[in-house]
């Protein structure tokens, strides 16, 4: 049986431990009952002789663990055996997995920095990003902030009347993205 | 059993049982049963050792189980020979003829 298959199968495989064990306790019983004994003394004696079940259970679960372990060890060995006789492979093999863990941190702080840490400020949990729907257009799908809160879009004149009138909020501020051109 | 016997037969255990095997398919029961009645109650197998053996001896493909019903119409683990198995029990019946010449040549050349 696979590894993996011994994983999925646990619960049966217990269950068959269990029936195949019982099997062979009444069956020494029958066997006792058949010479003569009664069925108390039977069962008594086989289940001294089996001794304890679950320490045989034990043992039978254990096989095979030890194995992986060593056959995991072989084949490791193995491995580095090839790879130290096949250079050039090992080049490779070592490079692309450079590149590629390399080009995967790179972007990953880049995303990070962008997307997943919050801003440098005091309580960026506070932060609210204010968008305005208007009735009679629909709404832009993606309004390229992260909400579904409408254009957060202003004059500059409204901006200035939610400074001024703004109770709920500490500040109020405006911001303006930027495209960048490469000129040169 | 004794200590000693029980020692002797821990070694040879996975041989006594692929051979008992090799008669046809047969439960753990059963298996303790022959050993015991052909080696004419020198060995009695204890459950303790008898499941584990097999299992181990499962796991590395020697022997294959099945679930059938025997003549009481219980269902019970059955084992049998696989090929591999059956390259073991020669290997090993080889090992232990080829064991029991050279412990006889010595205990005769030594009296």
């Amino acid at each position: 049986m696979r590894w993996y298959q011994r994983f999925f199968r646990r619960g049966l495989t217990e269950k068959h431990l269990d029936t195949e064990l019982r099997f062979h306790l009444d069956q020494q019983i029958a066997d006792y009952i058949a010479t003569g004994m009664k069925l108390e003394e039977a069962r008594r004696r086989a289940q001294l002789e089996f001794g304890s079940v679950d320490r045989v259970k034990e043992e039978c679960r254990d096989v095979g663990k030890g194995r992986h372990v060593e056959v995991a060890i072989q084949n490791f060995r193995y491995a580095l055996r090839r790879l130290v006789k096949n250079p050039g492979f090992t080049t490779v093999a070592i490079l692309s997995l450079a590149l590629g863990i390399g080009a995967n941190t790179a972007i990953f702080a880049l995303i990070d920095a962008v997307m997943i840490r919050t801003l440098p400020i005091e309580h960026p949990e506070q932060l609210v990003l204010l968008g305005c729907r208007y009735h009679h257009r629909p709404n832009p799908e993606h309004s390229g902030y992260g909400g579904g809160g409408g254009e957060p879009t202003f004059s500059y004149q409204l901006f200035q009347q939610f400074k001024k009138r703004n109770g709920a909020l500490v500040t109020t501020f405006a911001f303006v993205p930027m495209g960048f051109t490469n000129t040169s | 059993m004794t200590e000693q016997k029980s020692e002797f037969l821990k070694g040879t255990l996975d041989m006594l049982i692929l051979k008992v095997v090799a008669l046809g398919p047969i439960h753990g029961y059963a298996i303790a049963q022959r050993i015991q009645q052909i080696s004419r109650d020198f060995f009695l197998l204890q459950q303790g050792s008898l499941y584990p053996a097999l299992h181990r001896l499962e796991d590395r493909g020697w022997l294959k189980a099945d679930w059938k019903a025997t003549e009481t119409g219980r269902e019970a683990k059955f084992y049998a020979l696989t090929p591999k198995g059956r390259k073991q029990l020669e290997a090993e019946v080889k090992n232990w003829e080829q064991l029991i010449n050279a412990v006889a040549l010595i205990l005769r050349t030594a009296e």
